[in-house]
């Protein structure tokens, strides 16, 4: 059976498995890769309905090498997510035209469970959880097929039944993987790093602030974090999630300077501090978001000199971070000679008309400088929009005595431009302002991104300041669809309450489940949940009783449901009767063969044991009337075979 | 090297043989009880393990939950396909079948009857002795025969060794087995000689070398039944005296009967080369519907027609010089 040649159904269920688990990648992979491994498929497909003979291995050989030469190309390398991806597709799809029979075809079965994997590489959402889930359903039905004698012949009824087999294997199985998720020892990756593997940046803040960076992300409505508060969450305009800090100026782009971390104990909160925990969507950037301010450190950040929690590498994968917040809060009050020298650099020149409008600012004390300049920028007749004209050189008098019209980076950045120029310590904060309630959690896409201000005041320490709420306190109240027209927004920010945007937050919400209890269940969370269940230790006897005695006692549920589905039935009072019968025969010398039927039994041992014919002869026509029910009684039947003598 | 293997080695060998034997044995009939039903990974098996842990590397390395899930889903799968393959085999009924004798150099063939008594169908049995094999389903409640192929290379008994009954479905990583000791066994004929000379008698005139022949003309008294014999030779009234199965003995037409003699056959023949044109001349005369009897050392058979004389001639030339229980 194993070298027998595979037919065209089970060629064509192979290819269509196999291209199904291909499908996915064809986004990543360049089309002329596409176009070779949809030829070799054509190729295989064209091979079995012409009935041609197999490529020979003289031409395999080379081509193999061809194409991976080919991949090395394109990729500059056989490894890594990507390129690995690639070698694997073309391999495949040159074992296709060596596969004859079905131990080739095996291989490649394994070959498609392993090509599950690889798309889960790139994504692990709920619709490729569910769409690789019913490719895992057809590669098993075909493992199925492949062991079942006559294999998939292409009968309908055949490939259901062996379809439904299948997903009886996976029922069963659902509730060990279970146990196997939640308690199998969870180890933090990576065991290996490719350099390869580092993903190209994705939409969200980036490590500088030039004009334009933020009214981009207006228009991108895709999830940056979600966040639910253990009990009531603060309001709307309180909502400041806190990113990186832009303190150096060049004239045009602001960037993050050099950063320390912060000494123990430098934010000084009053009051409960808030608990909540953020899911972080991957951004390839190192640091974390928090709300303003962090009041603990979580094991995976450092907090640094600007009060920017960081991490500790690159968030290159979905973090959950459980954090504190203080709402009340003092911070900074001594602050070093350095960091005050910091946040007052300017470039040497540019922007004369803000240099001279602040310089008349500087005879007032610090704190009404700052309330100077918040009165000066709501008196502009300045415009809060997301398409605000591209300024050149000298930005920040363009916007602000010309143009007129900015978004939150315009106003941060001009606003810090001209507090310096007056003689206060200033920094830009970027990170994302507000949030939209779903049930029990809060959603902050990309277009929530926000720039606003921090300014040092003697004795006070840092404060936040945040120009735009001067010019747009809606902005900052309700949100950035209530500040802008609804047709700069994209369609999911837009505040009408429709159905379908209503299904797509609840659709979020399945989403926000599944990355907190299936994609997010990391290492540490393994360690909270097992905590609860009151184990503190992978090694403790309470570990391994929960594991073991969960996995066991699962296995012997379903082994005794399987096995007692396969005992022998109880045999009927009739069938006991004519056992015992044969074998008192038996002890005369007349056994019954294994497929023979009682009536020739009867003849043979009427022959043998004339004198007891018509005794025998009774009793066969008795069991024959109990079996075809033709009014004969068990104990008549018994009866007769107890009076049969021996 | 390899004498101080078997020299350690063969001792185990006989003890697992032994114990093998001991658990399983010999009947014509076999249930595979729990007992008797092993079960490990196959070796596609191990490829699906390497495979698996390869899987796990990846969920580790890239953090991948719901290449965990899958892990563990496959894993559990393949841990839940130990009790369906198990089960595939318990308490199915394998009996030895009917055999058919054959000639040297073919294949003898063997029945095997294989009994499921619950209402489950059992998929994918797979029957083998040694490397010859046959796969079958056997429905639920219900029987299915399946029939085997073993080279016979000499003549004399052929009996089948050990059997082995595994199964493999539905996963094929796991593999469940047992053995059974059936003790079937079959006559393997010499092989006929290719080319032999034509029969003696039709060559040198009918008669030669006839001496007395048993046929059916004239009642010559009564001697057990045999298989093969005609029932109208039956001796009833015998029969129905309980007497048991008794048949009437004619003397033949000499003149039609014809003796195959092992020492007519020329001096220098060796013994196999004999038996080869016996077997050969046995068959022609079987064919022409001649009544023939065979003349060995140490043994007579006398004239005689049909199927029966065939077999017990075929018989006693399989077994010539070869001690019957052997």
């Amino acid at each position: 059976m194993q070298a027998e040649r595979l037919d065209r159904v089970q060629v064509f269920a192979l290819l269509a498995v196999l291209g199904g688990l291909l499908l996915p990648h064809a986004e990543r992979l360049p089309s002329w890769l596409l176009a070779v491994l949809a030829l070799l498929f054509g190729w295989r497909l064209l091979l079995q309905y012409k009935q041609w003979r197999m490529p020979p291995k003289w031409l395999l050989l080379p081509l193999t090498f061809a194409l991976t030469v080919g991949v090395f190309f394109e990729f500059r390398t056989l490894f890594g997510r990507t390129g690995g991806i690639a070698l694997l597709a073309m391999l495949i799809g040159a074992k296709l035209l060596e596969t004859r029979g079905r131990r080739d075809a095996l291989l490649l079965v394994y070959l498609g469970y392993f090509l599950v994997v690889t798309n889960f590489l790139f994504e692990q959402s709920i619709a490729m959880g569910i769409y690789l889930g019913l490719m895992v359903l057809a590669i098993t039905a075909l493992l199925v097929g492949w062991h079942t004698l006559g294999g998939w012949t292409g009968q309908p009824r055949q490939a259901l039944a062996q379809l439904r087999l299948a997903g009886t294997l996976m029922l069963q199985a659902l509730p060990v993987m279970a146990v196997l998720f939640v308690f199998f020892p969870r180890i933090e990756g990576p065991l290996w790093r490719l350099p390869q593997d580092r993903n190209a940046a994705r939409p969200g803040l980036s490590d500088s602030m030039a004009p334009g960076s933020f009214s981009k992300m207006g228009q991108d409505d895709s999830v940056a974090f979600r966040v639910s508060f253990n009990g009531e969450g603060p309001s709307q305009d309180l909502l400041y999630w806190r990113g990186p800090v832009f303190d150096h100026y060049d004239g045009r782009v602001w960037t993050q300077g050099p950063s320390g971390l912060a000494a123990e104990g430098v934010i000084q909160g009053r009051g409960q501090p808030l608990d909540y925990v953020l899911t972080l969507e991957a951004h390839q950037r190192p640091w974390l978001l928090a709300l303003d301010m962090p009041a603990s450190v979580p094991p995976q950040a450092r907090l640094s000199e600007q009060y920017q929690l960081v991490g500790r590498r690159i968030v290159d994968k979905r973090l959950r971070l459980e954090l504190q917040a203080w709402r009340d809060y003092q911070v900074g009050q001594i602050e070093s000679p350095l960091q005050l020298e910091r946040a007052l650099q300017l470039p040497e020149q540019g922007n004369p008309r803000a240099r001279q409008v602040a310089a008349g600012w500087r005879s007032l004390p610090p704190a009404e400088r700052v309330n100077q300049a918040l009165r000066f920028f709501g008196s502009q007749g300045l415009q809060y929009t997301l398409e605000p004209p591209l300024y050149g050189q000298q930005s920040v008098d363009e916007f602000v005595f010309a143009g007129k019209q900015g978004f939150c980076e315009h106003f941060a950045g001009a606003f810090v431009f001209m507090l310096r120029a007056a003689g206060v310590p200033a920094r830009v904060v970027g990170g994302y302002q507000g949030g939209e309630q779903n049930g029990d959690y809060l959603i902050v896409r990309q277009a929530d991104a926000h720039a606003w201000t921090e300014v040092w005041l003697d004795g006070v320490g840092w404060r936040r300041v945040d120009p735009t709420f001067e010019v747009a306190p809606e902005r900052i109240r309700e949100g950035l669809a209530s500040a802008v027209g609804a047709e700069e927004l994209p369609y999911l920010m837009r505040l009408d309450n429709n159905l379908i945007k209503r299904v797509q937050l609840l659709l979020d919400s399945a989403v926000n489940g599944w990355n907190q209890w299936v994609i997010g269940y990391t290492p540490e969370r393994q360690r909270q949940l097992l905590r609860r269940l009151g184990i503190d230790d992978l090694l403790s006897g309470r570990f391994i009783a929960y594991f073991l005695g969960g996995l066991f006692g699962l296995l012997a549920i379903v082994a005794a449901s399987l096995l007692w589905m396969a005992r022998p039935p109880r045999r009927d009072p009739a069938r006991q009767a004519w056992e015992r019968f044969c074998r008192k025969l038996a002890a005369r010398g007349v056994e019954i063969g294994p497929a023979e039927a009682p009536s020739d039994f009867a003849r043979r041992a009427r022959q043998a044991l004339p004198e007891q014919a018509n005794q025998i002869d009774a009793i066969v026509q008795a069991y024959l009337g109990v079996r075809y029910g033709q009014g004969e009684d068990v104990a008549q039947l018994w009866q007769r075979v107890r009076a049969f003598r021996a | 090297m390899s004498a101080f293997l078997s020299t350690v080695l063969s001792p185990l060998t006989r003890r697992w043989q032994r114990w093998l034997q001991s658990r399983h044995p010999v009947a014509r009939v076999q249930k595979l009880t729990q007992q008797r039903v092993y079960i490990f990974l196959s070796r596609s098996g191990l490829a699906f393990c390497a495979m698996l842990l390869a899987m796990l590397g990846g969920a580790i390395n890239y953090d991948l939950a719901l290449a965990y899930l899958l892990v563990f889903l496959l894993a559990a799968m393949a841990v839940v396909s130990i009790f369906h393959t198990f089960r595939n085999l318990l308490g199915l009924q394998i009996a030895a079948g009917r055999v058919e004798p054959c000639f040297a150099g073919e294949a003898a063939r063997f029945e095997l009857l294989l009994e499921n008594g619950s209402t489950l169908a059992r998929q994918n049995i797979v029957l083998s002795y040694d490397a010859a094999q046959a796969e079958l389903d056997v429905p639920a409640q219900d029987a299915a025969r399946a029939w085997i192929s073993l080279p016979a290379a000499q003549r004399g008994w052929l009996s089948a060794p050990r059997l082995r009954i595994a199964s493999h479905w539905p996963l094929g990583v796991f593999q469940a087995w047992s053995y059974a000791y059936l003790g079937q066994r079959v006559l393997v004929y010499p092989r006929p000689e290719a080319e032999a000379p034509p029969l003696p008698g039709a060559a040198e005139g009918v008669g030669e070398g006839v001496v007395t022949a048993r046929g059916q003309d004239d009642f010559a008294g009564l001697r057990p039944f045999q298989r093969g014999d005609s029932p109208r030779h039956v001796a009833w009234k015998a029969a129905a005296r309980d007497e048991g199965l008794m048949v009437k003995e004619f003397h033949g037409e000499a003149s039609l009967a014809l003796w195959l003699d092992w020492d007519a056959l020329p001096p220098r023949m060796a013994q196999e080369e004999r038996l080869a044109r016996l077997c050969a001349w046995v068959l022609a005369a079987h064919a022409g519907g001649l009544s023939f009897g065979l003349s060995l050392p140490g043994q007579r058979l006398p004239p005689e027609h049909g199927d029966a004389q065939r077999d017990a001639c075929l018989a006693a030339l399989a077994l010539h010089g070869i001690r019957e229980d052997a």
